[in-house]
């Protein structure tokens, strides 16, 4: 007895040892990393005087920066040019400074310094400070004053630049209500899009550079459009994230230009954009300051401004192809989730389309024929290595890898956030899914207008709205009688025992199944989860 | 602490329905790996060598299941490849594998119970409770053995003829099937003449009782009271929640930091009998080497 006593204590022990935690890596864990910290926010803790950049991309994880105004005190007499001054304002601000010390610190900087100073004290304005010399109003006059004939924008002289324009535009996003303001930004847009490259990325300041794709991010995040899924911004095939994975290193870093090595100004970027996508359709550089004492008018000003952000928010959105009938941050949060997931998943190229899924398919016939090697082994040493027996083997092996040959394998990387690629579209529908009885799923697609070839169904149709929105589907069956489990992970059954998905087509109720329901040319499908088993759909339309 | 072989019989049956029960209801990594590994440890310690067949139904099974399951579940956030517009996921794979992995423990635990349920102890345990399926039982279980051992004699006479070549694997299929009719045939006659014989000797008339030479232990209190004990509390605890493991949409340990505790506990419990069942194997060979 005291013997199986000692057997169960030593399983204990071990088993104790045993038992290891998870570890997540994304940029942002990285960045804390690679500066020799365990976590995002002891790094944070830990940012000083020229880590603004830092600053901003970690704003929205709720860290605390202890060290910055310490650091920037002790560094004050360095911060001398008008563009330095109003970024280290901003991150002061962040940092939960004395609304005072921020504004004695960029005081008289708006716009005395070119384009850049006009940006960052927009960006300033739009958090809440206000220049004596120079209201919010005159410096975007100033800036779209600045625009180039090509609608970009220029540091200096006459030729656009991508970077330059990508900030005026996030400039622009905070105050979209504004005269003028929309007219110019769709023109900056123009702009931008006939920069972009076949593989979806630009060229700024004469090289192709991971930052200029996270700033085109970060202004097309907070203008409300989505770069995942706006035609104007998805070149052959490749949308902005494609060009950004294309820099990005196995473990959460990225490279300043293709093949150059992890690079931390890029990494910093880089995470700014991905946190500007999360929050799709508000303005990056507008944060939400926790700032202790300000006086009353300030207050009030701000809670102006923050009312002229809410109507901003629906019209930026107007100028995107797809209209978002809501504002929803959870699918917003969901799908950027998805798609800093495919960041961080392999670098692996984005211009080969099906390199993912040949590479797979190897490592699977490789397995295959290994075991087949091992099983021919396995005869060797028993002595039955006879011709008959060998065959047999081989043929089993051999009908094991012939579906895997023939079969349409695809890797992640490349299946998620495109388009398929149709040779000949046959018409356009629209098709939007929705959860409502699930919170924070409301909106899980809006309303999109996808092309179909000719013969498609209403199935093949979700296929490519998943596909385009990076949305998981859980379907069983084959042929015409597939059946939709799952959407975005909400399942049949999940929500009461007659919860399930159901569609309608132009608002009525199919009588067959999305397989066997051919598409028309106009058709308006929508995805519906109820959790009564009563078809609501259409109902929500005008709602 | 007495094997459970040796033990009364209700102990093994007790043990190995809570082990298997837990295994099946709380399907966490590391208490699968544990129910498997001690499965087949207790499997190996009572069947030695003979068992060599069941360790390869067992692998098979496992990578089959792993195989499967995510061609039928697409669940899971992981995506590692799209087959044919469908998600091939991490999580399922491993679900799959956890799956799999549940049922050769199960196996394994069901094996070694026949090899230590004799006809005579399966009828002390259910013969109160039901007579009439305990003799079948006790009957049905005893065809595995025989018909082993028939096909075998079956194999050698056919060879004896000249009728059955182990040449490759086509004709020794074909000659199978042969020795397969032969034994269908004979396994249905048999059937029938035993059950001639038990109704000769009296079995379906009215009750019956039995002479069992199973007294109750102090130590067959303590195997029942132990797997009991922790199987209740393990499946409470994780209908509680204060340990588990959450397989979809992604794979997270859940509850507390002891939680850790709770896997200790049904790992030992689940190679306990292997290891008693060592111990006694290494004190006969110690005492017999001493003489």
């Amino acid at each position: 007895m005291k013997r199986s006593l000692c057997f169960i204590f030593a399983a204990l022990i071990l088993f104790a040892f045993a038992c290891g935690a998870y570890a997540a890596g994304g940029t942002a864990e990285f960045l804390a990393r690679s500066a020799g910290y365990a976590t995002v926010e002891e790094y944070a803790f830990s940012l000083g005087y020229g880590e603004e950049w830092s600053v901003f991309a970690l704003a929205r994880f709720g860290a605390d920066f202890g060290s910055y105004e310490r650091s920037l005190d002790a560094n004050i007499e360095k911060v001398i040019s008008p563009v330095e001054r109003e970024r280290c304002a901003l991150a002061l601000a962040i940092c939960g400074a004395d609304a005072k010390k921020t504004y004695a610190l960029a005081k008289g900087a708006a716009g005395a310094q070119g384009i850049m100073s006009v940006i960052f004290g927009l960006h300033l304005c739009a958090n809440g400070m206000e220049f004596e010399e120079k209201p919010a109003s005159a410096m975007l006059e100033d800036l779209i004053s600045m625009q180039l004939a090509d609608g970009g924008f220029a540091l200096f002289g006459t030729v656009s630049d991508v970077d330059v324009t990508a900030m005026a535009l996030q400039a622009m996003a905070e105050f979209f209500t504004a005269d003028g303001v929309a007219a110019s930004a769709e023109k900056a847009l123009a702009f931008l899009s006939g920069a972009q490259k076949e593989n979806g990325g630009f060229v700024s300041f004469g090289n192709e550079s991971s930052e200029s794709i996270s700033q085109v991010i970060i202004a097309l995040s907070s203008l409300g459009i989505d770069c995942m899924t706006d035609a104007r911004f998805i070149k052959n095939g490749n949308d902005l994230f494609n060009a950004l994975n294309a820099y990005s290193l196995n473990d959460g870093s990225y490279e300043h230009v293709a093949g150059g090595g992890m690079n931390r100004i890029a990494t910093v970027q880089a995470l700014c954009a991905e946190e500007s996508y999360k929050i799709l359709g508000d303005p990056f550089w507008k944060f939400e300051l926790s700032a202790p004492d300000q006086d009353i008018s300030e207050e009030e000003s701000r809670a102006e401004s923050s009312a002229e952000e809410g109507s901003a928010e629906g019209s930026a959105a107007d100028i995107s192809a797809v209209t978002p009938a809501e504002d929803s941050a959870a699918e917003n949060e969901s799908r950027a989730e998805t798609a800093s997931a495919e960041i961080s998943a392999e670098g692996s190229a984005p211009d080969a389309q099906s390199g993912g899924g040949i590479r797979i398919k190897l490592i699977i016939l490789c397995v295959l024929a290994a075991l087949a090697a091992a099983a021919i082994c396995v005869l060797i040493i028993k002595h039955k290595a006879n011709f008959i027996n060998i065959c047999v083997t081989l043929c089993i092996f051999a009908a094991l890898a012939a579906p895997v040959l023939f079969l349409d394998i695809v890797a992640a990387d490349d299946y998620y956030g495109k388009a398929e690629s149709k040779e000949q579209a046959a018409g356009k529908a629209f098709i939007s899914i929705r959860a409502c009885g699930v919170e924070g799923k409301d909106v899980i697609l809006e309303k999109t207008e996808l092309e179909y070839e000719e013969g498609a169904t209403v199935y093949d149709l979700l296929i490519d709205a998943a596909r385009v929105g990076s949305i998981p589907l859980d379907v069983s069956g084959a042929g015409a009688f597939v059946y939709v489990r799952a959407i975005d992970r909400i399942y049949e059954r999940a929500h009461g025992d007659l919860s399930g998905w159901v569609y309608t087509v132009n608002g009525v109720s199919a009588s067959v199944g999305c397989a066997s329901y051919t598409l028309n040319d106009g058709d308006v499908i929508e995805w519906l989860y109820t959790t009564d088993g009563i078809d609501r759909t259409g109902t929500y339309e005008n709602s | 602490m007495r094997t459970l072989e040796r033990s009364n019989p209700f102990a093994p049956v007790v043990c190995i329905i809570m082990i298997t029960l837990t295994a099946a209801l709380c399907q966490y990594p590391w208490m699968t790996a544990s129910a498997l590994l001690g499965g087949a440890a207790f499997y190996t310690a009572l069947s030695g060598r003979s068992g060599k067949k069941t360790h390869l139904l067992c692998l098979l099974l496992i990578s089959a299941s792993a195989v499967i399951n995510p061609l039928i579940s697409h669940n899971g956030a992981t995506v590692l490849f799209l087959l044919n517009d469908r998600p091939v996921t991490l999580e399922s794979f491993c679900v799959g594998l956890s799956n799999g992995a549940v049922l050769a423990a199960v196996i394994y635990y069901f094996g070694a119970l026949t090899r230590i349920m004799t006809s005579d102890k399966l009828l002390y345990v259910f013969g109160k409770v039901s007579p009439k399926s305990a003799l079948l039982l006790s009957g049905a279980l005893r065809f595995i053995p025989l018909l082993g051992a028939k096909s075998r004699r079956i194999e050698e006479t056919q060879t004896a003829l000249g009728l059955y070549r182990k040449g490759n694997m086509v004709s020794s299929a074909k000659n199978k099937l042969k020795v397969f009719s032969a034994l269908t045939s004979w396994a249905l006659e048999n059937g029938i003449i035993t059950a001639d014989s038990m109704a000769a000797r009296g079995y379906s008339d009215g009750r019956r009782t039995y002479f069992s030479p199973y007294p109750f232990r102090a130590c067959d209190v303590v195997w029942i009271a132990i797997y009991s004990v922790s199987a209740l509390a393990l499946i409470t605890a994780s209908a509680v929640g204060a340990y588990g493991f959450r397989y979809y949409p992604q794979l997270l340990p859940e509850g507390a930091a002891w939680s850790a505790a709770f896997y200790a506990l049904y790992a030992a419990i689940c190679f306990l009998p292997a290891a008693v069942e060592l111990k006694e194997a290494a004190r006969w060979k110690y005492l017999i080497s001493k003489i």
